[in-house]
Formats: C-alpha cells, structure tokens, sequence
C-alpha cells in the first residue's frame, strides 16, 4: 500500500540521478524493514511451533521458502517504482538504481530479522533497522564509510557489495539458528 | 495503590530488552551527534578578518544573519529571480528530498515578467529601488512560487534561505557578547541539546509505546485483566506515566553528562555557567515531544489493535516535523528545532510561539491518552474477536459433514 | 445470593450462540454442561462482562449486567486459556492481579495472596517462574486469583481439561470448598467434574437450554433408556447403527456395551441405573 502511494509523494517524472537515489535509499529501503522482520516470529504466536516443528517438512525449508518469496516480492515492488521512474523520462542508470535500492532493502530487512530471531522481540526487531536508518541517515557514512548503506545518494555502487556480504553472512547465521532451534 | 501499579509498570520497562535497545540507541545517538558538536577546545569567540585570513588562508566566514529589512529582502530576492532564471534550473523541496528541477520557457517568461514588476525596465541595477510595495511584492513572490510548483525558495516556506547575508566581524562578535551576557553558553548549548535530543524523542519511543497496550492480547491475559474491577483509565494512564518516567529517567542520565561536560568546558573558558539550563530545556523542550509520542504511540496501538501500525504513522509525522532547522514553531511541529548554537534573538522572538506549542502539545498527549483509555474501555465489554472465529469455523464444518457426533 | 437470566440471546450475525435462555441460579456448586460450541464459553464471557448480549436481561445480586464495574467487583474468572506474562513469579503474578482489583494497602494484599496460596497449595513456589509451572498448577494459581477479590460469583471456565486424573479430583475438591459462600458456576464439557460436585445443574446444546434442575431429576429422567449389553464385534456394529453407545469396554472375546436405547432394544441387553454421564449423552443425543 505505501509504494502505491509513492508515485503520489513524489514527482517521478524527468528525475536525475541523485533524485531517484533519494527514493530509492531513504524511502523504498524502509519496506525492507516493515517487511521481513514479521515473517520469522509467526510461530510463535499462539504456541503454533510446537505443531509445526514436528512435521515432515523440515521447519528451515518453509522458512527458507517464505523468506524467498517475500525477498522476491520486496524486488518487484522495489524495480516496479524504478521502472515508473525510468519510464516518465528518468535520466539514471535502471539497474544500479533499482538493485542498489534492493540491497538497501534488504540490509536493514535482514538486520531486522537478525534482532528477532536473537532477542525474540518483534518491536526490538523493528527499533533497529529503523534506528540504523536514522543513524545512516545523520551522520552520512561517517562511521560506516565503506559499508555505507545509502551510498547511491553519493553516486557510489561499491558498498552494495559489502552490504551483499554481510546479507550473506547473517542469511546463513539466522538460518542456521532457526534449524538448530527447530 | 495507582502509585504501586506505575511501580510495577516501571519495574517491568527496566526488565525489557526494547528498553535497553532503546537506551543504546538514545546515547549513541547523544555521543554522535550532540557530543559531535561541542567544541571541547574552547568557546569559539569571533577572530577579527586580518587575523582569520592569517590563520586560514581564506576570507572570513562568520555564519549568517536573518535580513529583516523589506528593501534588502526584495533585493535579494529579485537578484535570485534574475540568476535562477537565466540559469534555467531551481531547487525544489519535496517531501523527503529535494530535487533540482528544470524551467521550462513559459516558467522562465513568468520569473522575468516578475522581475520586472519589482523594478521596471530601464532602471539602475545597482542601486536598488523597487517599484511595488513590499505586500505586491510578497504577492508576486508567492505567484512564482505557485507557476514553479510549490516549495521553491520562492515560497513562504523556504525563503529564509534567500533572505540573509553573511555577518560581518562586527555583527558575529555583537551576537557573540550577546550570547555570553544575555543568554549564557549554557543555554546556548541547552537549546542545541535540546534540539539534537528532541529529534530522537520524538520517533524512538514508539517502539517501547505501541506495544504496551497490545501485550495483554499477545500473551492472552486480556479476559483476567478486563474482567476485573480497576478503571481503563487508571489503567492506561498507570502504563503511560510509567513509560515517560522511565525514558525520562534515561533522559535525566544523560542530560546530566551533558551538563557536566558543558559547564566545565564554560568554566574553563572563563564564562558564567547556569548549571540549570540543561535541565530547564530538557523540561521544557524536549519532554512535550516525548509526551505526545508516547501518546500516540498508545492511541495508534489500541484504535488498530497492534503495534506495528503505529510505526510507519509516527514515522511520516516525525519527518514533516523536522525541517527547517531552525524557526518554525507553529503548532503543526511537535518536535521543535533549534540546530544553532546561540541565535539569542531568533529565541526570543519566538519564546511565545514556543510555550503555546510546548503546553499545547502536553495536553494533546494528555488527551491522546484519555483517548486511548476510552477505546479500551469500549472494547473490554467487547471481547468478540476468538468467538466469531469459532463460529466461522464451526458454520464452515457443519456445511461439510452432518455428523452423529456432538 | 442469586443470578436471574431472561431470555438471553446472543447474536453473531445471523448465527446464534445463545436462543433465549432462561437459569436462576444460587448460593452454591452449579454446573453448566454443553457439548463444545454449545455456547457454554459464550455464556461465561457475557457474565464476566467480556462479550455484550444481544438481547435479554442478566442481573447479578440485583445488579444489571450493564452496571459493568459493579459486576467487575463481584466476580472471578478463571478462563478458559488461563495466561500471564510468562516472566513474573507466582507472587508478582497474585500482585499484579490483586493491584488490578483495586486491594489495597499492600499489606493487606500480601496477606490475602500469601492465604490463597496456601490453600491451592502453591505457597512453596512463591520464586517460582509462570512459565515453569506445570498444568495443575498453572490452574490452582488460576483459582487463586480468580478469588484474590473475595468474589460472590466465581466463574470457572473448563478447569479440568488437560490436568491428570489426580489433579482434577484435587481441583474438584478445591472448587467445593470454595463454594460455601459463593455462588460457583463450574461450565464444562467432562460430566465427571459436575457429578460429585453439584447438585444444581443445566445442560445447554446449540445456544438453547436442554435442561435445568437438579442433577438427581436429571438420571431419573434416563431411567429405562441405559442398558448394557455384552457383545461379539459383529454385533456391537450392528447396534452401531441403530443406537448410540456411550461407551465399550473389552472383556476377553466380547465387548461390554453401554448404550442408549428407547425401549429394549435387543434380547441380550439389561436395564442398568443411569450415571449423570448417561443422562447427560442421553439428552444430547436426543433420545
């Protein structure tokens, strides 16, 4: 609901680069957040993990399943923005820009899921992602420099793939957790 | 009793993780930020041109002042309508961002043509003298504005941007004395803290409010609580109090760090310390934001029924309330900015605004509150939700199987 | 001390949880019977001010179910899913709840709760942990609490299910000792927590009263309709069929029987004295 609404926020039309940057880092980065942190604490509502535990299908493979499937929502959501963008005369490179923004995305969704998954504390969950955000978001890379997460506003792609390592890394500690906890 | 009832609401923040996340998060964004920017070496007193250019190798750089006067004001801003639209391009503020956007000819046209109206064609540039009045020209500035799309410098909004010039040695070390003697560092400082401060209070704590009133839900105890004797008023309002004293204790800590390392760095520079002043904007300034937040924070939680809505909403409202950084204190703002050390002036001017704003706010919270405790006590006599889930299931089976069985 | 129920009904839309039911009920053991999704739970939540009526009139010691705080004073709960914040102990648990019954000071608290866990026999896990207590026990802090107010009606919403046979004799037990001077209603759908414990009874099926009375009116009225019967595994699923049975026990090659039966149903069956159990099925099978 909130991406349709971004077309609406924002002229989308004859954007330039460090524009549609903007979007991209600050605003489509926060569905990572609102999006995955949720998808990890579900059993444990109501006590459900005991039932679901048990069953053939190994609880880590419909973990790995749904977060598969909401990652690839979150990118088409993400790229369909981009693309409104690139379609009404948008001067930036397509691609750099929508994976760029994808990964941003996806950083603070997957720090999110981390804190959930340690601290079984859903709000916790949320209270990260957005204070590294606002953290990000303040002091500009100072003290993250080469692992800055909005670096399209600086025109820069490199971080992305720091930020692609360290999605990597805590992927596979929370899967890792979640199957020996199942 | 209500007092032991707010003791064991505190006793239980203290014992949360969110709560302690949330500390971290406070006092990271204190070092960051606030610590950032005092000058620990020593007060900054203006260094007269000969000795700057000496020191730094360029032209003196003093900070701005605000022009007040209408003459300059439409000066300045005629020389911005002429520079933009030869350039052919102006900046312009949306919601998150702000984007440079390209004129197209008929907007050109529009800003020369208005150009124009303040000085008729054939006058002398260099000594200004406008041919309108300073309400035409306001007028004619605002039409711009609108032919250009809204929130250009042209506007209401922005147009302090325009209206200022660079302080001369003479103004930088005026406003400096005026600092020391009137204000004090201490409460020039203060208001920065609070300003640095207020900005985190004004978000963070919806994440330790929007999920008090729902944990009852989440750990199924609502049908003990609800059925029993104590007030929903009593009763949110016990959680409310209970969480700002607990951030506010957090609070307290770290304005007392501030104030120490402050006061000695005045000290040491020769300077009067008021060692309440910190405290004074604390207070004042920064605990109506945490109040309404707070508020909210219930409010949203208990109107949707979970926490999480409450987010994206506190969100949205917290980033329209911090621009500009400095002078609007109107009532739509609810975290007040003030991201200038010293400023004297400005402050008192708008002191009136800022205590109508502040106690406004601080009653909003209260009655946000009492909102709050209102819906509840709706909803406790209205525990509908698992029963029609059962009967939906159960119309769903009878469809399916008439059965011997009960 | 009475409760007075008029015509209650409570509508989910078109679907009806409660058709007009009419109780009187006083000082005492009283048990509500139902099979599950008779309403029994709906019934509950509306006395505890939880769920509003449709339509009807409820009144409590005189009081009308609408004057909500006043009922609050006079009740206790004990829910059906009974839970609290997992971290507290079970005396930061009875504190919490009795701060929420307005008891006040906290000396007179402490005395109350420290009272009420010893007769549930709970005094000796004073530290101990919500999340670490075991079923019976959970359900004894339960009635506890429900009590922490001194209520004139406890209401005791399926207490027994999922406690072993000894802790539900000793939770029956508890129950009968705490209804000298209160009016308890016991809701559930295990006949055996009804049968030694009350003698005012009613039986409600699909939101509408089957019965109301005295337990022991109630197995006269099965009179004639229980029988036995031993049987070979053919038979038994020939009677299958036609009758239902309440329950099979096995006795070497053949199956005691118990079944339902309007009249004598086959040559080698025998008329036994029926149990509340028996009257209970008996009623809800429509026979």
């Amino acid at each position: 609901m909130l991406v349709a609404v971004t077309p609406f926020l924002f002229s989308l039309v004859r954007l330039e680069y460090s524009n549609i940057a903007t979007v991209g880092e600050l605003y489509l980065s926060v569905i990572g957040i609102i999006l995955l942190p949720n998808i990890i604490n579900i059993e444990d509502i109501d006590n459900i993990k005991e039932v679901i535990y048990i069953r053939k299908t190994p609880h880590i493979i419909t973990t790995i399943l749904r977060l598969a499937i909401i990652i690839i929502f979150m990118f088409i959501l993400i790229s369909s923005i981009i693309l409104l963008a690139k379609l009404q005369q948008g001067n930036f490179p397509f691609w750099e820009i929508s994976l760029g923004s994808f990964i941003s995305s996806l950083y603070f969704g997957i720090i999110g899921i981390t804190v959930v998954n340690i601290t079984k504390s859903l709000p916790s969950g949320y209270l990260i992602p957005f204070a590294y955000y606002a953290f990000e978001f303040s002091t500009r890379g100072k003290y993250t420099k080469d692992f800055f997460v909005f670096s399209l506003l600086n025109e820069s792609f490199i971080e992305k793939g720091n930020l692609l390592l360290i999605i990597g890394g805590l992927l596979i500690v929370n899967l890792v957790i979640i199957y020996k906890r199942s | 009793m209500f007092l032991s009832l707010v003791f064991k609401e505190i006793k239980q923040q203290f014992k949360s993780i969110i709560f302690y996340l949330f500390i971290g998060i406070i006092v990271l964004f204190y070092i960051t930020q606030f610590l950032g920017d005092v000058d620990t070496e020593g007060v900054s007193k203006p260094i007269p041109p000969d000795e700057y250019r000496e020191a730094y190798g360029r032209e003196p750089y003093y900070g701005y002042i605000e022009e007040e006067d209408p003459e300059d004001q439409m000066n300045l801003m005629y020389s911005r309508l002429i520079r933009d639209a030869n350039h052919g391009s102006v900046l312009q503020h949306g919601f998150l961002m702000s984007k440079i956007v390209n004129l197209s000819k008929g907007q050109k046209e529009f800003m020369l043509d208005a150009a124009d109206k303040i000085i008729k064609e054939g006058h002398d540039i260099s000594n200004f003298e406008a041919d309108v009045s300073y309400k035409e020209f306001q007028i004619i500035i605002e039409k711009v504005d609108e032919r250009l799309g809204g929130g250009t410098y042209f506007s209401e909004e922005y147009n302090d941007q325009v209206y200022r010039q660079e302080k001369t040695y003479d103004q930088a070390l005026k406003d400096f004395e005026t600092m020391i003697s009137k204000d004090t560092l201490s409460n020039a400082y203060g208001r920065l803290y609070a300003d640095y401060m207020g900005i985190g209070a004004g978000f963070f704590p919806i994440f330790l409010a929007a999920f008090i009133l729902t944990r009852d839900k989440r750990y199924r105890m609502s049908e003990l609580i609800y059925s029993r004797e104590i007030s929903s008023y009593k009763y949110v309002f016990a959680k409310y109090i209970a969480l700002v004293i607990s951030v506010s204790l957090v609070y307290l800590a770290i304005v007392t760090h501030a104030t120490i390392l402050v006061s000695s760095v005045v000290k040491a520079n020769g300077y009067t310390v008021d060692y309440l002043a910190f405290y004074k904007y604390t207070f004042g300034w920064l605990v109506p934001t945490l109040l309404f937040t707070i508020s909210m924070g219930f409010v949203i939680s208990i109107i949707f029924g979970n926490g999480i809505v409450a987010i994206p909403i506190q969100f949205g409202l917290w980033i329209s309330s911090l621009l500009p950084l400095v002078g609007d204190y109107g009532l739509s703002k609810f975290v007040l900015r003030f991201n200038t050390v010293g400023s004297y002036d400005i402050f008192k001017e708008s002191i009136n605004d800022i205590l109508i704003n502040r106690i406004l706010y601080t009653v909003l919270a209260i009655i946000l509150v009492g909102v709050a405790g209102r819906i509840l006590s709706y909803r406790r006599g209205r525990q509908d939700g698992i029963i029609k889930k059962r009967f939906k299931r159960k119309s769903k089976e009878d469809s399916r199987t008439p059965s011997l069985q009960s | 001390m009475n409760i007075e129920i008029k015509g209650l009904t409570k509508n989910y839309g078109n679907k009806t949880a409660l058709d007009n039911v009419d109780l009187k009920i006083d000082k005492g053991m009283f048990g509500l019977l139902g099979p599950n999704g008779a309403g029994k739970t709906t019934l509950m939540r509306i006395l505890t001010t939880l769920v509003q009526k449709t339509e009807g009139d409820i009144n409590i010691q005189g009081i009308d179910i609408s004057k909500k705080r006043k009922i609050r004073q006079m009740i206790g709960y004990l829910p059906q899913d009974f839970a609290v914040y997992p971290t507290l102990t079970v005396y930061e648990a009875m504190d919490y709840l009795a701060l929420l019954s307005n008891i006040a000071p906290k000396s007179k608290r402490k005395k109350l709760i420290l009272d009420l866990l010893e007769k549930v026999n709970l005094e000796d896990h004073l530290k101990t942990k919500v999340k670490a207590l075991s079923g019976g026990m959970k359900r004894r802090l339960g009635i506890a609490q429900a009590l922490i107010n001194n209520p004139s009606l406890l209401i005791v919403d399926e207490p027994t299910a999922g406690l072993d046979p000894e802790e539900r004799i000793r939770f029956r037990n508890l129950l009968r000792d705490f209804s000298e001077d209160r009016i308890v209603i016991l809701s559930t759908h295990i006949v055996e927590d009804v049968e030694f414990t009350c003698e005012d009874l009613a039986i409600l099926k699909e939101g509408q009263i089957l019965y109301k009375g005295k337990s022991r009116d109630l197995i006269k009225q099965a009179e004639g309709y229980i029988w036995t019967a031993n049987l070979d595994r053919k038979r038994l699923n020939d009677i299958r069929k036609n009758h239902h049975i309440i329950s099979t026990v096995s006795e070497g090659d053949l199956i005691k029987t118990r079944f339902l039966s309007d009249g004598t149903p086959i040559e080698e069956s025998k008329a036994v004295s029926p149990s509340i159990e028996d009257a209970y099925m008996k009623l809800v099978k429509g026979v």
